[in-house]
Formats: C-alpha cells, sequence, structure tokens
C-alpha cells in the first residue's frame, strides 16, 4: 500500500478524534451551546437571519447547534463539519497541483477552529462560513475559461457575501493571487479584474450598510456572529480564513521546491507536528474547569440530581456555581442538611449566588430560585439571563422556563405563547405539547409532581424581594408552606454558611413541621457546637436527641483546634466534612 | 363548445363569489383574533386582518357596505387586500360595515353571526411611534424605536440600539403631534435627549446642577420651545407574589421645565423639594398650565402601598418662561382610592387622560391599571369602562383632532403590550377599543416585543436610525444651565 493513499483515513481519523474530544472529553460545552439559542422551524425565523449579510451561515450553525441537546450528536456533526472543511483545503490544493506528501498541512484549519469552539463563546456559523467560502474557492478552482472564471467569480462574490458576510473576502484574494500564478488572462484584464473585485468588495458591505440594513459598518462588513459578544472582531478567525486561502497556494510551492527522496520523512516530521502540537494547542485551550460547571449545570437543568452528586463525590467542586448546583442537587434528593457539610463549601456564593447581569448566572442561580418556590423569581432570572445574551439570540432553556413559571402562576395566555414557540422546536415539540394539554386542565396541574407542588409552594401574601436579605425571604416562604423542606433547609444552610449561629437556633425548631426521623448531621455538629461553647455545667446533657458519635467526634475536634491558628491539615482529616471544621477555618 | 367554456368560467367565478353552499349557521360570533368585533374605526386605517382561533381548514370572510363589498378567502386568517379596503371604506365612511365569517370545520361550513366595523369619518393621525422592547425587568437587550404607518403596513426604524452600543433608549414623543417636534432620551456614555426641533436633531444633557437626575418624563409645550419633565430617582423592585411583576418606584422626583432656545433649567422650589414626589408633567393644550402628578414623600419600599399620586396644576407663562408659585388639585387620591399617573390633555383642550392604579407609579405592571378621561370643563370623570381591559392599560396619545386615542394595554395576556385604539366622539364618549392592525395578525402571537408608549404623529419623523447614530457617535453633546 502506497504511504499517500492514505489521506482519507487520515482524515477519517481526525474525524474520530474531534468526535471523541467533544463526545467524551467536552461533552457539556455542547450542551450549553445549545440552551443559548431557540432554533424554531418557521419561515419568519428563516427571513429573520437571511435578511442580512451573513445570517445564512448563523442561521445553518443554529441548525445544526440545535442537535447538540444530544453532545453525542453535536459531536459527530463538528467533527462532520471540520473533516469536510479539512477535506475541501485539500480538494483545492489538489486541484493547485499539491501533491499527497503535503496532506497533513490542510488539516490546520480545522485544528484551530477546533480549538476555538473550546471556548463556550465561539458558535458554530463561523465553521460554515470556513466551509462556505472554501467550498466556493473549490468551485472556481475547477473552471477551466478563463472568462468563465471572472463571470463566476464576480457573480459569486454578491452571493458569498449574503452567505458569509466579510469572510467573502477570501474568495477574491485566492482568486487573484491563482490568476496572476497562472498568468492565463492579459495583464489589463488582471488589472480590470482585481480593481473590479476590489470595487465590488468595498461597495457590497458599504451598500448593505445605507440601503438595506440598520446595522453599524462593522457588522456589515463582518455579519457573522462568530462570537457570542458581537462587539469583539474575532481576529483569530481571520487567520484561520486566511491560512485556507494561504495553505494551497503554499503547497503548490512546496509541491514544486521539496525533493522526492523525502517524502517519508517530510510526511512523518509533520504528522508528529501535527499531532503533538495538536494534542498540545488543544490540551491548552480546553477548559476543563468550565467543562466541569457545566456537567453540574447540565444535569440540574436535566434534573438529574443523581448525576450531580454522583460528580461531586468523583471530585468536590470548589467553584462556587458548582457547588450551587450541588447543593441543589441535595437537597432535591433530600441530603442537604446531613451531607453538605461533607463536601466544600464556599459560604453563599455557593448556595444563592447575587444575581449578575450575564447570561449564565442567572441561568443556574435561577433554578434554585424555581426549585425553592420563588417563581417569580425564578421568571425574572430566566427573563434577565436571556436578555443579557449579546448576539440578540433567544434561549430555549430560558423560554421553556418562562413557560414553566407562567403556568405555575397561572398565566396560561402568555405560557401558552411560549410554549407554541416550543413547539416549533425540534427537541423541545413533544414537551410543549403536553404542557399546553396538562395547562387544560387545573386537575392536571396540581397533580403534575413538580408543577403542583411549586404551586403549593408559592408565598400567598405579597412582598418586595429582596436579594440582600435572602434568609428573610426563605423565612417568609417556609412561613407560607411549612412542609417546604428545601426552603427551610436552605434557610438553616444560610445561616450556618455565613456561621450565624443565633439565627440558626432561633429557626431551628421551625423545622418541626418537617417530622425529621433524626435531627440532620449537620445541625447536630452545630447544636453540639453551640452547646460545648455555652453550656457551663459538664453534669448537664444536650437536651436534643444528638448521635452519641457526633458527641465524641466534636470532643476530638476541640481537642486538636483551639490552638491552631494554620492548622496542619493532616490532624483535620478526619472532620474535614464537618461543620466544625467549616466554622473555624473557611473564609 | 366555446360558449360552453365560457358559461362553464363565468358559472365557477359565480360560485366563488357567492360561497360555500350547505351552510351551518352559528348563532355565536367567529372566534377572531384579534378582537374586531364591533369595533369603530377611522376611515384612514389599514385592513384589521384577523385569524380564527378555532383552526377551520377554510374561511370565507364578506365585508359589506351599503354600496359594495369584499370578500376574502383564507385559510385560518385573511388578508385583505389594500387598495380595496381603502376603496370601501372611503365610500363607507359615516356607515356600518357589516362582516360575515364562514369557516370550513370539522367538514362542514359554518356561518358565524355577523358583527360590524363603524367606520369614521374622522381621521385618525397616519403615524404612530413605539419602541418595541422585551417586557422585561432591569436588563435590556434589542431596543428599537419604531414608526409605523397606521394607514399601511410600513413600518421605519428610527432608532435602533444596535448602533448605538446597545445602549438603552427611552421613549419617543411628539409635541402636537408634530413629527417635526419630538424627542427621546438615549443613554450610554455619548447620549443625551435628542431632540429633534424641525428637522435639526441635537443631544442635550438635561441635568443641570442641583437636579435629581437627567430629564425623565417630558411633555413639549405647544409653543415648542419649551419642555416639562420630572427628575427622578427610580428604584425596581421584584413582587414575589404570584403574577405580580415589577414595582418601580421613585425615592425622590422633582419637576423641571427646559427652555431649549437658551438651555436654561427653570424651576420652582415647591416643584423640587424632598416633601413630595413630582412627575408625569405635561403642559395644557393652551400651554398655560402644567398638569401633574404629585404624592407626599413616604418610607419607601415600606409603605408602597400608600404611595398615592393626585393630579395638581400650576400656571405656566411661556413669555417670561415662569411657573407659578401655586397648585391646585384636580384629582384627590385619597378620596378617590388610587394614584394616577401619565397625564395627557386633549389637543381641543377639553380633556384630560390618565392612568389610575391602586398604587404607585408604575402602572404598566398593574393589572388594574385603568385609563379615565377627565372634563377639564366639568371636571366630570369618566371611568371608560368600554375601553379598559383586564389587565394593565396605561400610556396614551392623542390624535390631533382629539377625536382617536392611543393607548398601551396588556389585556391580552398580561406581559406583553399591544397599541390599541379608541374613538371619542364629540360628546366625549368613548368606543371599544381595537389593537393596531398588522399584516399578518399572528405577529402579536409570536412576538416578543411589547409596544411601548405609542405616540401619534401627524407625519413622519424627519429622521431615521443611522442619523441617530451619527448622532450618538459623533455629534457633541449640549449642556442645560
Amino acid at each position: 500500500m502506497k504511504i499517500f493513499s492514505i489521506d482519507k483515513l487520515l482524515s477519517l481519523v481526525f474525524g474520530l478524534m474531534v468526535f471523541a474530544f467533544f463526545a467524551f472529553l467536552y461533552p457539556f460545552h455542547l450542551n450549553y451551546q445549545e440552551q443559548y439559542q431557540l432554533f424554531l422551524f418557521s419561515p419568519d425565523y428563516f427571513f429573520q437571519f437571511v435578511a442580512k449579510p451573513g445570517g445564512f451561515s448563523d442561521f445553518t450553525g443554529n441548525f445544526f447547534t440545535q442537535f447538540f441537546f444530544y453532545s453525542w450528536v453535536g459531536a459527530i456533526i463538528i467533527a462532520i463539519l471540520f473533516t469536510l472543511l479539512q477535506r475541501t483545503i485539500w480538494f483545492i490544493s489538489q486541484q493547485l497541483g499539491a501533491k499527497p506528501l503535503f496532506m497533513p498541512i490542510t488539516f490546520i484549519p480545522s485544528l484551530l477552529y477546533w480549538g476555538l469552539l473550546c471556548d463556550e463563546n465561539y458558535l458554530l456559523g463561523g465553521v460554515v462560513v470556513m466551509l462556505l467560502t472554501a467550498a466556493s474557492i473549490g468551485a472556481y478552482t475547477l473552471l477551466k475559461g478563463n472568462r468563465v472564471r471572472i463571470f463566476f467569480v464576480l457573480l459569486l462574490i454578491p452571493l458569498l457575501y449574503w452567505l458569509v458576510g466579510g469572510a467573502f473576502l477570501l474568495l477574491p484574494l485566492f482568486v487573484i493571487i491563482r490568476e496572476i500564478m497562472k498568468r492565463e488572462i492579459k495583464i489589463i484584464h488582471l488589472i480590470l479584474f482585481t480593481l473590479g473585485c476590489v470595487a465590488l468588495s468595498f461597495a457590497l458591505p458599504v451598500l448593505s450598510k445605507t440601503y438595506l440594513l440598520q446595522y453599524p459598518m462593522r457588522q456589515a462588513w463582518i455579519g457573522v456572529n462568530f462570537f457570542r459578544f458581537p462587539v469583539i472582531i474575532p481576529v483569530s478567525i481571520g487567520l484561520i480564513g486566511l491560512l485556507i486561502v494561504f495553505i494551497p497556494i503554499i503547497l503548490h510551492f512546496l509541491t514544486v521546491h521539496i525533493k522526492k527522496n523525502r517524502k517519508i520523512l517530510i510526511f512523518v516530521v509533520q504528522l508528529v507536528v501535527l499531532l503533538s502540537g495538536g494534542y498540545l494547542f488543544i490540551r491548552q485551550v480546553a477548559d476543563m474547569e468550565k467543562e466541569e460547571v457545566m456537567a453540574y449545570d447540565f444535569n440540574v437543568r436535566m434534573r438529574k440530581w443523581d448525576h450531580v452528586i454522583a460528580l461531586a463525590d468523583r471530585k468536590t467542586p470548589t467553584s462556587p456555581l458548582s457547588v450551587t448546583c450541588l447543593n441543589l442537587a441535595l437537597a432535591k434528593e433530600g441530603l442537604l442538611a446531613d451531607r453538605m457539610f461533607y463536601y466544600y463549601q464556599n459560604g453563599i456564593g455557593g448556595l444563592i449566588p447575587d444575581f449578575t447581569r450575564d447570561f449564565t448566572i442567572p441561568m443556574m442561580v435561577g433554578e434554585v430560585y424555581y426549585h425553592l418556590g420563588f417563581i417569580n423569581t425564578a421568571q425574572r432570572y430566566a427573563f434577565e439571563a436571556m436578555e443579557a445574551l449579546p448576539d440578540y439570540q433567544k434561549s430555549v432553556r430560558a423560554v421553556k422556563r418562562l413557560a414553566e413559571t407562567n403556568l405555575i402562576n397561572g398565566n396560561y395566555t402568555v405560557a401558552a405563547k411560549y410554549l407554541h414557540l416550543l413547539q416549533k422546536t425540534f427537541y423541545y415539540r413533544v414537551w410543549a405539547t403536553k404542557a399546553l394539554i396538562t395547562m387544560k386542565d387545573e386537575n392536571l396541574i396540581a397533580q403534575h409532581p413538580e408543577w403542583g407542588w411549586l404551586r403549593q409552594c408559592r408565598t400567598k401574601d405579597d412582598f418586595l424581594f429582596s436579594e440582600g436579605e435572602k434568609d428573610m425571604m426563605l423565612g417568609v416562604l417556609f412561613r407560607q408552606n411549612s412542609e417546604n423542606r428545601m426552603a427551610y433547609e436552605y434557610l438553616m444552610a444560610y445561616t450556618l454558611l455565613i456561621k450565624d449561629l443565633k439565627h440558626f437556633v432561633q429557626y431551628f425548631p421551625l423545622g418541626r413541621t418537617l417530622h425529621y426521623k433524626a435531627i440532620p448531621n449537620s445541625y447536630q455538629e452545630a447544636l453540639m457546637y453551640i452547646w460545648e461553647k455555652t453550656n457551663t455545667d459538664p453534669s448537664k446533657e444536650i437536651l436534643y436527641p444528638i448521635n452519641p458519635l457526633t458527641k465524641q467526634r466534636i470532643k476530638a475536634f476541640e481537642r486538636i483546634s483551639p490552638h491552631q491558628i494554620d492548622p496542619d491539615p493532616k490532624l483535620f482529616d478526619a472532620f474535614t466534612n464537618t461543620y466544625w471544621y467549616y466554622l473555624q477555618f473557611r473564609k | 363548445m366555446r360558449s360552453f367554456i365560457f358559461s362553464a368560467i363565468i358559472s365557477l367565478i359565480l360560485a366563488s363569489c357567492s360561497g360555500p353552499a350547505d351552510i351551518k349557521m352559528s348563532h355565536t360570533l367567529p372566534p377572531i383574533y384579534p378582537d374586531y368585533i364591533d369595533v369603530t374605526i377611522p376611515v384612514n386605517v389599514a385592513p384589521l386582518n384577523f385569524l380564527m382561533r378555532n383552526g377551520p381548514d377554510n374561511m370565507v370572510v364578506t365585508i359589506k357596505g351599503s354600496k359594495d363589498s369584499i370578500t376574502i378567502k383564507g385559510t385560518q386568517r385573511i388578508e385583505i387586500p389594500l387598495k380595496k379596503w381603502k376603496a370601501l371604506l372611503t365610500a363607507e365612511q359615516g356607515r356600518n360595515l357589516s362582516v360575515c365569517v364562514k369557516a370550513y370545520l370539522n367538514g362542514e361550513w359554518i356561518q358565524y353571526e355577523p358583527f360590524y366595523w363603524h367606520v369614521k369619518s374622522d381621521r385618525i393621525d397616519p403615524f404612530l411611534s413605539y419602541r418595541l422592547i422585551e417586557p422585561g425587568y432591569e436588563v435590556w437587550n434589542k431596543v428599537q424605536l419604531v414608526e409605523r404607518h397606521i394607514e399601511s403596513f410600513d413600518e421605519r426604524v428610527i432608532a435602533d440600539n444596535n448602533l448605538t452600543d446597545g445602549t438603552c433608549m427611552n421613549c419617543h414623543i411628539y409635541g402636537n403631534q408634530n413629527a417635526s417636534l419630538s424627542m427621546f432620551h438615549l443613554r450610554g456614555k455619548n447620549g443625551g435627549t435628542i431632540l429633534n426641533r424641525y428637522g435639526k436633531l441635537r443631544k442635550i444633557n438635561t441635568r443641570g446642577k442641583e437636579m435629581l437626575s437627567n430629564a425623565v418624563y417630558g411633555n413639549f409645550h405647544p409653543g415648542g420651545r419649551y419642555a416639562v419633565f420630572s427628575t427622578n430617582i427610580i428604584i425596581p423592585e421584584l413582587h414575589a407574589y404570584r403574577s405580580e411583576r415589577l414595582e418601580v418606584y421613585d425615592t425622590a422626583s422633582d419637576l423641571i421645565v427646559i427652555d431649549f432656545d437658551k438651555d436654561e433649567v427653570i424651576t420652582q422650589p415647591f416643584l423640587s423639594d424632598s416633601t413630595a414626589l413630582e412627575t408625569f408633567p405635561v403642559f395644557s393644550a393652551d400651554g398655560k398650565w402644567i398638569y401633574y402628578c404629585v404624592a407626599p414623600a413616604i418610607p419607601l419600599p415600606d409603605s408602597i402601598k400608600l404611595l398615592k399620586y393626585n393630579i395638581c396644576r400650576v400656571s405656566f407663562d411661556a413669555e417670561n418662561g415662569t411657573i407659578g408659585l401655586k397648585a391646585d388639585t384636580l384629582w384627590n387620591a385619597r378620596k378617590m382610592g388610587g394614584s394616577v399617573c401619565h397625564l395627557k390633555t386633549s389637543p381641543d383642550g377639553k380633556y384630560l387622560l390618565y392612568t389610575v392604579a391602586d398604587y404607585g407609579t408604575f402602572p404598566i405592571w398593574h393589572r388594574e391599571a385603568d385609563l379615565q378621561l377627565m372634563n377639564l370643563k366639568t371636571g366630570e370623570i369618566d371611568r371608560l369602562k368600554v375601553v379598559n381591559g383586564p389587565n394593565s392599560d396605561s400610556y396614551h396619545s392623542w390624535s390631533s383632532n382629539s377625536r382617536w386615542f392611543v393607548f398601551a394595554s396588556k389585556r391580552d395576556d398580561g406581559i406583553y403590550g399591544k397599541p390599541y385604539i379608541c374613538y371619542i366622539d364629540s360628546t366625549g364618549k368613548a368606543f371599544k377599543p381595537f389593537v393596531l392592525p398588522q399584516r399578518d395578525p399572528s405577529v402579536y402571537d409570536n412576538t416578543l416585543k411589547s409596544f411601548n408608549i405609542p405616540e401619534l404623529a401627524k407625519g413622519p419623523t424627519p429622521f431615521d436610525a443611522k442619523d441617530i447614530e451619527r448622532v450618538y457617535w459623533d455629534q457633541e453633546v449640549e449642556q442645560v444651565k
């Protein structure tokens, strides 16, 4: 078998590597992407995109991104797109006479874009742009007649501008270089053609800005939302675009100038550099900490509480948002009061983080408020998260939550509005249809395991929600429904996390209505701690039924803790999962 | 053979005009959206396209006047041809149009009870501007000021925050319904109050010395030289209860007049002290009075439900640019049991239209908020029962002939505001309002935008979004003294 007949095999291997990375190592980034768009199968949605330059690519990118709901499907899509991009560049290179020897170089643009997609704010529309641009260049290279080529390019430029936005410039750039290299067109014609391309290239964005669009000039030039923040000009994207143009040309020259007897060595060196460089590059750009937070968030979104806890059991989360998700999962599984200090706790920031004007934190924190029964606050957080999306998209997750909150609140007309929108989506259609049916019958809502319960948890009196007084809000919520165990446990967790033992003791008796079989662990530890600190009579026993083991452990803890300003962690190995440790050593 | 084909074609045409055969009569009104049943419409309004909520396979609608009629076919909605519609309305002004709806549903044709459109020869000002914005809380995304031609479906964006660094922009208001006299506040680092005065655009920093804030709610003097504003410290808070949403209130607010010729702020100490909260000021039609809302300052938010605004007025001397020293109370909140906002005097000077909520100063999220009409000569108050809906009815604007007003209503779903148009006859009687017609009536179902602060104008504004972009980025801000 000739070594160079393996080019398709290499593409396949590359595709499989991309797939494996996104499917198994980086899946939650794909789920994250999916939630921040609302792809609708409706003519209005389509025309809203294609009415602007580059909108088609955004539309196609969004079309693919909706399938990221299942990350393995998303991984397949990304793998196919990157492989197609590489194959197209290789095709162009071949048209320019490149030999298979240099085929590994054609992987570089796909590899670099792979790295970009490791950043959750790079959108898939950009890959579509690269692919369409490369395909246009490829189509050009197929044409033989001089006139045919010139007219094809002049006609394709406006179309390509509309499809891919400012990236259309790569086509005339390639064509001009290529025609100079070919020397098949008279110089005067080439100059005229070049001038025509330049004029057209400047005229299109200016004309579209002047006559068609109310977009800033910058957007008229760039068109596509490569990045979620449209104000950021994606230089890296520009570099990848230039590689699409220059790699085939460079390969052409390399083919001409490299000596034949070093073929295998050159090929192997390229492969080794590509593999090792690619590995180091992806390792460098992949943000596994964010992936972890996204994993927590996705499992919370899917209500897979046991998965969340399992994640924490494998590796204790430390970021506030991961801890927030973990605490929510513990509460939903009825384990918060027992086990919250088994894991790292970072104060209130890991229980109910404060509101921020972005699209990530409110979405996650809104889950906590929703499951607590603060339906209006959850609604606000979903709304604000969607409004904070910098690329003006809608969020399918936020719309779903808005449908739920309005349904729970009995605002059926508004809920129906959101549900009808979701009926135009691929993955949420069935859910929305079921919700619409449920909404028609109050009994069905009451019997719904989540909506029915949350309806009971809502406040019966009006008050203005004060984020600065979360404990007070939790107290009011629990007072409205004394069976809302989660509200009680969050209230208690709040006092424990801010080390406010005075209020802990004050609120503790409220839990009577919840009929715990035994006092939860963390409460026992707090009660014991208070007892040890306040009891002056050694003959007296604490009034609460405390586990004897807890009594023994606090004695052991006290023996080593009082004089340790900067304690040796080893001493406390046995106590890191206790409230006492948190109280004493966590800032 | 030729005569046979001709006869067949004629028969087909006649059959299609006369509508379907074997029709079952229904004694109910058709379930149409928007609710255009028995509404009063101006002669110059765009076609009242509507859809059927019960999802028929086909529908035939016949709009019949005394001389002519239009028949339109559709599946679940109809789109009335604009030319035929205009001709029909022109021919039938002052008379009623009957609307007969037949729908093919579950394998049979049903003919519903006809309803009527009362065509008034009084024209409505043909342009309407509004702000399109998601009905959010504190974060905004895409905000546009849009001008709609009421006589057709043409829409034009006159300001777009996509062009102005994503900054927030407040609603666009006209002076005397004159498109050459208008303004809105553009926030952000390059922002200011954009004043369109006879075609010239200015960008003004309206915050003078010792003012609480930039100018907020405002209204032009009929002469165009002055505008009256409130300055407010605005606090938003979230209700925890059921469908209650936001409560927005002022912890302090004052009243000022700006002289745009001199760029000077005019005020009166009693309108800018801390004992009272003044807001929503407007000039009377003759410019001699300033009407405004005022409430005594109380501890907020604790006493929010006790915050109730009265209507007062104070004289204004346009020649000397001075505000009077004494205010009269026209509407006493304590006695009337509510809180007033959004005052608007009718251009003929006869009426004051305003919004009443149970409490507070932000009625758009108060479901109970309703419009009321005060006869300024007699003091009589019409609670406009035929006009108000089950949810918030709030901001409003008069047509220059005082026969129509448009107002923002959340009656459909409680969240998304839409512009409703209402007729008032010469005796002050109000008629059932109708929502601004759209080419595709399902627009209101699908949009996630609210139509905020609808304002009528006699003509198109002389600027567009690109002009505002230029003013925002390139024009120097002028400072009031």
